[in-house]
């Protein structure tokens, strides 16, 4: 009987203790733990993707409105994570990195799919299958939308709808900035271009998101296509 | 700021990071116009329903194959250790693998030690061992027709319900192992008649008792081992059922030291012995094998048959096992001819050539059965 109970026992304290150790990387900041992986500690990386998992996940998800394609990307954006371990010098936070990497990815898949019919509106239907879902229904989810038929719940879908009509530069510069929360130094620093360009952008895509939002947001109709510098 | 210019600005004080003058002066500006208030009401819910804006997590299986990935850029391809996979799992799923390996194990062993039992053979594997004939108290001597009769009447009476008869050496101890009674076989100085393993007789002796059988009251139990005696199942079977005739076996006594189990007594008597066959011994063994199996409960006619249906369905061990343990309740005539003969082809098939030529050597000494072991491929 102790015999028999001994082997899961050692595996519970060995998984405990693992716990433990991954316990204490939590108060590591990121661009320690992402060192600490560089190094040889898997549990740190373990703690990254705990950390950042669902972000980089939801930002894809929010930038493609397909989920498949949302998951698959994030796999591969953390596969070159791994692999870009030894690169990262702290020169900038690992936020930028990181988003740079998902950046470089959305770039490198828009321009995969080039061939394929763009995706522009909700009506269009994504992952070039003409009876697949649109962009409108992959964003609102599979399941039933409690707030559906609620001001916010009409108000979020008109946004998704409004979302899906922007361009991509400016769709990636909105959802970095008012979903993801990221600083204008990090989006610039991440898109590589100066940071009152990134202003400008905001502010056309916010012009822009109002006047596809019509009754939602205001009065757009004094609001033009003005984007460029504001600062 | 003019009300156009803080119009133009009005979306850094929801989306930007405007300074704290500059964040003061559109909110005053915000104040006084009404329209401004409600634009900046309205960027506002923006901002709100992008926040609420769907995002669902990251898949668990991504998530899986993502730190398995990452172990191995660590670790290398092939570096991990067996164990460190393990200790990624869940503890269920750990608990799950650890009680069906367990179990797996468990009833592997039991299997084995259940056949090891039950085909415990001659040819001294572990456990058994033969005590010479030399250090037998008595020489072998065959079974005297009356004695057979003795032992046929105490098999009827087992079978009936009767009483048993006494038996002169019923109770006697072993003279050859002093002080070790429950290891000893009880042994008639006739020449072992009641020679009836001691697990064997308590079986019995508690069966009988807990089916209020007559017949417990002239059996002796031996030595009160009735917890060894529970273990032995397949030795009752083979060797209780039969008891006041195992020991009367043609071939006479033999004694069995060490090992545990209780099967490989009546062989092991036979070989103790080495009483050669004759004729004259075929008659009474061949009706002493023929009690013993009807007992035990062992058809004999229909043991080769038996035997070689395993063997035609691919089961050599088992039919290997079907064969020993009809050798061992004692076979004659063209029975054990035909078990011997196949015994040494599953054997030789198994690549047990030891065993193989025992069985042939067997062959070989009975009437007609040179031709049958010729007939065998060499081993």
């Amino acid at each position: 009987m102790i015999r028999r109970a001994a082997l899961p026992l050692l595996l519970f304290l060995v998984q405990r203790f693992r716990r433990s150790s991954v316990d204490l990387l939590r108060g590591l900041s990121d661009e320690d733990l992402y060192r600490r992986f560089a190094e040889g500690e898997e549990e740190a990386f373990e703690v990254l993707l705990n950390r950042h998992g669902d972000q980089v996940h939801g930002y894809l998800f929010r930038y493609f409105g397909d989920r498949e394609l949302a998951a698959d990307l994030s796999q591969e954006v953390f596969m070159r994570l791994v692999s870009a371990a030894g690169e990262f010098r702290g020169d900038s936070s690992f936020r930028t990195f990181l988003f740079r990497i998902v950046r470089n990815l959305c770039i490198d898949h828009v321009r995969s799919r080039a061939a394929r019919p763009p995706v522009d509106s909700l009506d269009a239907t994504t992952g070039g299958d003409p009876d697949g879902p649109s962009l409108g229904d992959r964003l609102a989810g599979p399941g039933p939308d409690p707030s559906a038929g609620t001001f916010s719940g009409e108000l979020r879908k008109a946004l998704e709808a409004a979302l899906a009509q922007l361009s991509p530069a400016l769709r990636e510069v909105f959802l970095l900035r008012a979903v993801e929360g990221l600083r204008f130094p990090e989006i610039a620093a991440i898109l590589g271009v100066n940071e009152n360009t990134v202003r400008g952008q905001m502010h056309t895509a916010v012009t822009r998101l109002r006047r596809q939002m019509g009754g939602f947001s205001g009065d757009p109709e004094e609001d033009g296509e003005q984007g460029g510098s504001r600062r | 700021m003019t009300r156009d210019e803080a119009r133009e600005r009005l979306w850094e004080l929801v989306f930007g990071d405007p300074s704290p003058e500059d964040a003061r002066a559109l909110e005053q500006a915000a104040q006084e116009d009404p329209d401004l208030a409600r634009e900046v009401e309205a960027l506002r819910e923006m901002a709100r329903a992008g926040r609420e804006l769907p995002a669902p997590p990251l898949p668990r299986e991504v998530r899986r194959r993502i730190l398995r990935e990452a172990r191995r850029k660590v670790r290398g391809a092939d570096a991990s250790p067996f164990w460190q996979r393990w200790v990624g799992w869940s503890p269920v799923a750990m608990a799950a693998a650890a009680t069906v390996a367990v179990a797996v194990v468990g009833a592997h062993l039991w299997q084995r030690q259940q056949e090891d039992l039950s085909i415990r053979g001659p040819e001294g594997l572990p456990g058994v061992a033969v005590r010479p004939a030399e250090t037998a108290p008595s020489p072998a001597k065959p079974a005297s027709e009356d004695e057979f009769a003795q032992g046929a009447e105490g098999t009827r009476a087992l079978s009936s319900g009767a009483p048993l008869p006494e038996t002169a050496g019923a109770k006697t101890q072993a003279p050859g192992i002093p002080g070790t009674p429950g290891d000893a076989t009880e042994r008639s100085p006739a020449g072992g008649r009641s020679g009836i393993p001691d697990r064997a007789v308590a079986t019995r002796d508690r069966k009988a008792r807990q089916a209020d059988h007559p017949a417990a009251a002239a059996v002796p139990a031996a030595a009160g081992r009735l917890e060894d005696a529970d273990r032995f199942v397949t030795s009752d079977r083979l060797s209780g059922g039969g008891g006041a005739l195992l020991g009367a076996s043609p071939e006479g006594p033999g004694e069995r030291v060490g090992g545990s189990g209780g099967l490989g007594r009546g062989f092991a008597a036979r070989k103790a012995s080495q009483a050669p066959e004759s004729a004259a011994q075929a008659v009474p063994a061949a009706a002493a094998s023929r009690e013993e199996e009807a007992s035990a409960g062992i058809d004999a006619s229909r043991c080769p048959a038996r035997v070689r249906e395993l063997r035609q369905q691919g089961r050599p061990r088992e039919a290997l096992a079907e064969a020993r343990t009809c050798l061992q309740a004692g076979l004659a005539g063209e029975d054990l001819l035909e078990t011997l003969d196949l015994a040494a082809r599953i054997a030789l098939d198994l690549g047990r050539k030891d065993e193989a030529e025992e069985y042939l050597r067997r062959l070989r000494a009975l009437p007609g059965g040179e031709d049958r072991a010729n007939r065998v491929p060499s081993p």
